[in-house]
């Protein structure tokens, strides 16, 4: 009864190198002699042991491009020659050595050693696949996978390209062999989080990791190496034994540099005269490695003796024996603490064996005899039957590692090989991109194009060629730099020409069977394994793109906005809410781009009204505010070239203030379409003047949108001077429109009482103010008029309702005025209250220095408060003295005295004027009516409108 | 001997590892390479020119395009400690960045910003700590050092105006692997529920078409 087990693993791997166009490929030998070294070796110790009736264990991982090449015919008959030809010379080498007893020894037995594998090519009639299959029928060798092309995959930008990776190393294994892999072996065991979750889903149960993923997971493992853990997916790492590996790897104190074992660089390839040795290697003279040596390690030093075979042979045994008392030691020493029976995973190269290591397969062949039939303490097993029989595992996470040098990924990411990693991720997005919009072509009822799927099946071919993790191990070890670094470029070069070809619908048929020619590898590919699996949150805006490219509108508006509801600072917001809601009402088709302002980004439908509320890079009390408007504008640029990828058409763009300035006219110049903005205030006024540094720049920002625009709207005639006057704007290119109001909703539950009882402002007239506390709003002055009108009117209370830096001023002022207990500042009020308010109030003032348009008057005007306000801005183009409110000389306390008085002493008059007020709100500043206004210039803004109409 | 070495090398061997097995200096290594270098380029270039090895850099990158038109900035953890950034930032994004700080976009120090955001999800504020490498103009990719293991990281590019740090692009979080053994007391890992969606960090991404907006 044994007490451990132990696995072994082999690894057999070639990069793609089948070269139909040429003959004399050197890197295409690799795969000659890797058959002849390694894998023949192999497969006859296999043989042997299965005909003597061993019963022997062993994994076997065969990289699907491995396997290609030694399916195809060009491959097999290419080795058939190369076999000759080494027989051939090996023969010579006999004929030539006659005189050396020691020499001639070791080239009868190359002699013997090719001939009885060109036996056994020939009993199989040079198809290893087969021969392969026969031995994994017996149950003694279990066949993995590998990725498709040994990409590496911690490496791989997106889950698609990995998934098509396994997808279709799986398909290869399972096409050529006849079964499917249940494990794999990982690319230079490079694995990173989540891997496990896609090696799941394509059924994968297991696959190896180096010692120290295992030693550093997280939890710490309990039984060490000694079981396999289970990744949070449930998909079982098992990890590489070092003490195991080391023996056999370490060609410092390894088995393969033992004195006795053949020294691989002293071949004939390179010590025989050229006239000689010229049939045998590079037909251009280069000189390469025959597989004839005729040495042996002897020491450390360059002198080599002869080899001998015996006395190699028996070391092979004897490190056979070693290896297996040790792993019987381990096993022994961890059987006794551990909890079930331990497991030694020992993986190698499969190249090793054979080709670096001449003696490797004997030393197979003698520890598989020795543990089969003379241990007692270990016994061989698959990782599989290790599952089977222990099918719980702890489970913990792993980190990302690899088992190459110093333990990640700097073998296949450094100063050689980084830059490759740029085309490679490009690559992949613009296929995925491709399969996916060909899909949706499908989805949407175009016929399937066979030219499109050969198109994208081929591109798929050369990506993952493209992607060979071979290429950047060949450029870190500074060896065939040149080949690598021309299949890296030829693969990325088709693969574009290839999409281009795709994207034009029909091309040169010839360059296509060309390319598919000259790498034949994977002619089942099924492309679609790059669509990408709806796992993540579906998507809002994908939902809105697809409605409305389902039935288009007449037309596709992008408003740019900094401020939205319900993140309101001024009015701005509400007004592109208004405007807005109406377009949409009426047949435009509006997406709204505004900040988050701290909350969460997100997309939604606001009453028709597509609204993307973004984040940017930078929180808006992280940097000055300069930067953080900046900030916004970067973050709708990328949030709309998001929206055109997913298929939005945009007609035109209206950007609403300098704020959304750079975003507007960056859209404008990128996509060419006609840019209307909104001025609603500018900086100019809002301080009388441009004074510092800031202003002066918003004060630029403000001139360059209003040239770069094709249209510029404004609220009021007063603030269209104000533009021609400031920016010299011409005329033609500007439109009043004005802001509108929102119809009243007649509520008649008195809220009178309430309110004046809970402000305390007893049985008098009540003024109401509202809005932002500034000064250019002028509260300032109504408070000084308050104080002049107290000793005639005792009883007049005034409410200022808003917000505003001035606030603290205002506050002291009423107090030094006397008149503190008849004012309230009640702060912000929600539209309820401004509402309740406005009802309440006898009569509205607004003594605006500085006001582009007065919305909030015709908010006054809206409730019917009689309305008295500052003759200025916008204000004048809404009032008229006398007939729907009273004005005052903007600036002048006395005038604003006098109109209160008069207001104040004659309640019919104020009540007449408010019914005026009432009944002209509810037609000129309806937002139905604006809207069509709005619509009516972005007609004008359009181009083909305007060739229409000459 | 050179052979040797080449091989040695071939298998991802450091230049110390070859020295020791070879019984030669490290700096007798290095001088073998550089002489196998140049003595490949004759005899196994099938091409007529021998470029050194700096030229040869730059001639592995010509045929590829230089720029995709695309506003990218990429990290990857190349070890426990060490991030490879690389980035693109393209020429309409540049111009608007110019008219923002009213400055020739090429005269601008430009640099990465990397904040360690283990276990956050980022707001611009909350990262456990920042770090600022300067990079050359010319500069498209970066090894940014030091960093360390285990913990998640993320890197704005950027530009320094005035002392103060501008980002204009953000890259996907990447995660760097640990190199030590898990602290005891570590909770157990329960199995994923979901196979479709990830339950865990993980350091690829869906393609963008069906990421949300943030």
């Amino acid at each position: 009864m044994n007490n451990g087990y132990l696995s072994l693993v082999l690894h057999a791997h070639l990069p793609y190198v089948r070269h139909g166009e040429r003959d004399d490929c050197l890197e295409e030998r690799w795969v000659y002699e890797a058959m002849l070294e390694s894998y023949l070796p192999l497969l006859m110790v296999f043989d042997k042991l299965l005909s003597d009736g061993i019963a022997f264990r062993m994994t076997l991982a065969v990289s699907p491009t491995l396997l290609s090449m030694l399916e195809d015919e060009l491959i097999l008959s290419r080795f058939q020659s190369h076999l000759a030809k080494t027989v051939e010379l090996a023969g010579k080498e006999v004929k030539r050595t006659v005189r050396g007893p020691r020499e001639h020894k070791v080239a009868k037995m190359y002699l013997e050693r090719f001939r009885d594998i060109a036996t056994y090519c020939r009993k199989h009639d040079f198809q290893l696949i087969s021969a392969l299959k026969r031995i994994q029928e017996s149950g003694c060798l279990e066949l993995i996978t590998c990725a498709a092309t040994h990409a590496f995959l911690p490496f791989v930008e997106n889950e698609e390209a990995i998934r098509a990776q396994l997808q279709v190393g799986i398909d290869t294994h399972e096409r050529i062999l006849g079964t499917r892999p249940k494990g794999i072996w990982l690319p230079e065991c490079g694995y990173t989080p989540g891997l496990d979750r896609l090696l799941k889903s394509v059924g994968i149960e297991f696959f190896f990791v180096d010692t120290h993923t295992i030693q550093h997971a997280t939890p710490t493992p309990m039984r060490r190496l000694y079981a396999p853990l289970f990744t949070p997916h449930d998909v079982a790492a098992f990890g590489r034994d070092d003490q195991a590996s080391r023996q056999v790897w370490s060609s410092f104190d390894g088995y393969p540099g033992d004195y006795d074992y053949r020294e691989y660089y002293r071949d004939v390839g390179f010590d025989r005269e050229m006239d000689y040795i010229a049939p045998y290697i590079h037909p251009d003279g280069i000189r390469v490695n025959t597989g004839l040596k005729y040495f042996r390690i002897t020491g450390k030093t360059g002198h080599k003796d002869w080899y001998e075979p015996d006395w190699a042979r028996e070391k092979a045994a004897s490190h056979a024996g070693h290896f297996l008392y040790h792993r019987e030691r381990q096993v022994e020493e961890a059987a006794a603490w551990l909890d079930r029976k331990p497991l030694v995973v020992a993986t190698y190269d499969a190249e090793l064996f054979g080709h670096w290591w001449y003696e490797g397969p004997q030393f197979l062949d003698f520890l598989l005899r020795k543990i089969v039939c003379d241990s007692e303490q270990v016994q061989l097993i698959t990782p599989s039957a290790y599952l089977a029989e222990y099918p719980q595992q702890d489970r913990a996470r792993l980190p990302m590692s690899t088992w190459g040098r110093n333990g990640y990924g700097e073998v296949w990411l450094n100063e050689n090989n980084g830059w490759m990693y740029r085309h490679l991720h490009q690559a992949e997005r613009e296929l995925i991109e491709a399969v996916h919009n060909s899909e949706s072509a499908k989805a949407q009822g175009q016929i399937e194009d066979a030219w499109a799927s050969r198109c994208l099946k081929q591109a798929a071919r050369e990506l993952m060629l493209a992607q060979s993790s071979d290429w950047a191990f060949i450029l870190d070890g500074q060896t065939v730099v040149q080949y690598a670094v021309r299949r890296f470029h030829d693969h990325l070069r088709r693969f574009y020409e290839l999409l281009e070809m795709h994207r034009a619908g029909q091309g040169a048929e010839e360059k296509l069977i060309a390319m598919e020619t000259a790498y034949p590898i994977f002619p089942a590919l099924d492309e679609s394994y790059y669509l990408p699996v709806r796992s993540h949150r579906v998507n809002v805006s994908q939902q809105m793109v697809a409605a409305s490219t389902s039935q288009p509108p007449e037309r596709s508006v992008l408003m740019l906005a900094w401020e939205f509801p319900p993140h309101v600072v001024g009015g701005l917001g509400r007004a592109v809410y208004e405007l807005a809601r109406q377009l949409v009402q009426q047949g435009t088709e509006v997406h709204v781009l505004t900040t988050a302002a701290g909350a969460e980004a997100r997309q939604e439908m606001v009453e028709g009204i597509r609204v993307h509320r973004l984040h940017s890079y930078v929180q808006p009390d992280q940097a000055d505010f300069l930067q953080w408007v900046f900030q916004l504008n970067l973050a709708i640029v990328d949030a709309t070239e998001q929206l055109l990828r997913e298929g939005l058409r945009v007609d035109l763009i209206h950007a609403h203030d300098w704020l959304v300035g750079w975003a507007a006219m960056e859209l404008k110049q990128r996509l060419s379409i006609p840019l209307i903005t909104t001025i609603h205030a500018l900086e100019h006024g809002r301080h009388q003047g441009i004074f510092t540094p800031l202003q002066q720049r918003i004060h630029e920002c403000e001139r360059s949108l209003a040239a770069t625009s094709d249209r510029v709207i404004v609220c009021s005639h007063y603030m269209g001077e104000e533009v021609k006057r400031l920016f010299w704007t011409p005329p033609e290119k500007i439109s009043v429109i004005f802001n509108g109001v929102e119809a009243v909703q007649e509520d008649f539950s008195n809220p009178g009482p309430d309110l004046r009882q809970e402000l305390a402002l007893g049985d008098g007239p009540v003024l109401f103010f509202i809005g932002r506390l500034v000064r250019e709003k002028g509260v300032h002055l109504l408070l000084e008029a308050m104080s002049w009108l107290s000793p005639e009117f005792p009883d007049v209370r005034l409410v200022v309702a808003g917000k505003g830096p001035y606030l603290d001023e205002l506050r002291d002022l009423a107090g030094r005025l006397w008149i503190a207990e008849k004012v309230r500042f009640i702060g912000f009020v929600d539209d309820e209250r401004r509402n309740q308010l406005f009802r309440l109030a006898d009569v509205a003032v607004f003594p605006s220095l500085y006001e582009p348009f007065g919305i909030v008057a015709l908010e006054a005007m809206a409730h019917g408060t009689p309305l008295l306000v500052a003759d200025t801005g916008g204000l004048r183009e809404i009032v008229r003295h006398g007939e729907n409110g009273a004005m005052m000389y903007a600036g002048n306390v006395e005038s604003l005295v006098n109109q209160l008085r008069w207001l104040l002493n004659d309640p019919d008059r104020r009540r007449q004027l408010a019914e005026r007020a009432k009944e002209e709100v509810q037609s000129r500043y309806d937002w139905a009516q604006l809207a069509r206004q709005t619509a009516e210039q972005y007609r004008q803004a359009d181009p083909a409108a305007m060739s229409a109409l000459k | 001997m050179l052979d040797k070495i080449r091989e040695l090398r071939s298998q991802s061997k450091s230049i110390a590892q070859i020295a020791k097995e070879c019984g030669l200096t490290v700096g007798q290594v290095k001088y073998q390479l550089q002489k196998k270098r140049a003595k490949a380029a004759e005899t196994r270039d099938l091409t007529p020119s021998k470029p050194k090895q700096e030229q040869l850099r730059q001639d592995n990158e010509w045929r590829l395009p230089a720029f995709y038109g695309r506003d990218v900035v990429k990290a990857m953890a190349q070890g426990p400690a060490v991030l490879f950034v690389y980035w693109e930032i393209t020429w309409p994004r540049m111009r608007m960045v110019a008219s923002y700080l009213q400055a020739d976009y090429r005269q601008i120090q430009k640099g990465l910003r990397v904040y360690d955001v283990t276990d956050r999800i980022f707001t611009g504020q909350n990262a456990h700590s920042v770090r600022d490498v300067f990079v050359h103009e010319d500069a498209h990719s970066w090894y940014v050092r030091d960093v360390a293991p285990g913990r998640t990281y993320l890197v704005d590019f950027g530009l320094y105006e005035q002392g103060r740090f501008c980002p204009i692009l953000r890259s996907e979080p990447v995660e760097t692997p640990r190199n030590t053994k898990a602290v005891w007391g570590e909770p157990l890992v329960e199995p994923a529920r979901e196979a479709t969606s990830p339950s865990w960090f993980e350091n690829f991404s869906s393609y963008s078409l069906y990421k949300s907006n943030q």
